[in-house]
């Protein structure tokens, strides 16, 4: 069996990258749907806009 | 051939108001939460591998998340096909990015136990060849969307390589029983060959990962419905230029 010292920097190392990548691409999806809201309200703005000349 | 309708948006019952997504949000977070005390501080070290087999827990909820991802891109692509509605192929292409995501999950964490118990990074094992293979296969899906220009032909080919491309899961899955592997066999036709703590801990962690990948689902189909929008509003824009 392998000895808990040695395993342990391995099975923090396995779980810290489990939660940095999770955690990652949830910011990314965040990220993306706030660039995405940005872009939707510069449109209807600018519908609105052209819709009142 | 289908025609694809301009129907925008995630498939009926995976659009929860805010209200709901919070409390899948709040799910998540306690289940994933309790998955952990039980993963470090309940179940005891396995009696053959030690400490490391604690990475187990996530590394099969993670495979299993790869697998419940990737049923939903074949059944979505069925859908499609058959159906020819924009919001199957965004959510083949939603549910294929978070099973991708959760393979690369199981391709990092199994060489780290396999460093500890093989004293090998990597063994072309079959179950860790399928694997590496699977995560290739939905990665060239991923890449196919970005070499034909029109969005209905795109969709056709990615939804007809997500139907080929499912053809591996089940390989996958059977790989450490069709082949003689060093890869451990825990869920056999017999049950879990495992201590009753750990079965309880895999069970919450298989649910847990449930939960977080219907969360991710929602919020990445999001992604697509808005996408959607802002194309439609742009050719509004440019349609009144004219």
């Amino acid at each position: 069996m392998p000895s808990a010292e040695k395993a342990l920097p391995f099975l923090f190392a396995a779980y810290t990258i489990i939660w940095v990548v999770v955690f990652g691409y949830t910011l990314s999806i965040g990220a993306r749907q706030r660039k995405l809201a940005q872009d939707l309200d510069l449109i209807k703005r600018a519908i609105e806009k052209r819709a009142a000349r | 051939m289908p025609q694809e309708k301009p129907a925008v948006g995630p498939v009926p019952g995976l659009r929860p108001g805010r209200g709901g997504l919070n409390s899948i949000a709040v799910i998540t977070f306690v289940l994933i939460a309790v998955a952990q005390y039980l993963i470090f501080m309940y179940v005891p070290d396995d009696a053959t591998l030690g400490l490391i087999q604690r990475i187990f827990y996530f590394h099969v909820a993670s495979a299993w998340n790869a697998l419940l991802a990737f049923s939903v891109v074949f059944a979505a692509s069925i859908l499609y096909l058959s159906k020819g509605e924009r919001r199957y192929d965004a959510l083949a292409l939603s549910s294929a990015e978070i099973g991708v995501l959760f393979t690369t999950l199981v391709l990092i964490t199994g060489p780290i136990w396999g460093k500890v118990s093989w004293n090998q990074w990597w063994t072309w094992d079959p179950r860790l060849t399928t694997t590496l293979i699977l995560w290739f296969i939905y990665v060239a899906y991923l890449l196919i969307r970005l070499a034909a220009d029109e969005p209905e032909k795109r969709a056709r080919y990615a939804a007809v390589f997500g139907i080929i491309g499912f053809i591996d899961v089940p390989i996958v899955f059977f790989s450490i029983r069709w082949w003689r592997t060093i890869h451990p066999v825990v869920i056999t036709w017999q049950g879990a060959a495992m201590e009753k703590s750990m079965l309880q801990t895999m069970i919450v962690s298989f649910i847990a990962f449930s939960f977080l990948f219907v969360y991710l689902l929602i919020h990445r189909l999001r992604i697509e419905a808005m996408q959607d929008e802002v194309a439609q509003l742009k050719e509004r824009l440019q349609g009144s230029r004219g």
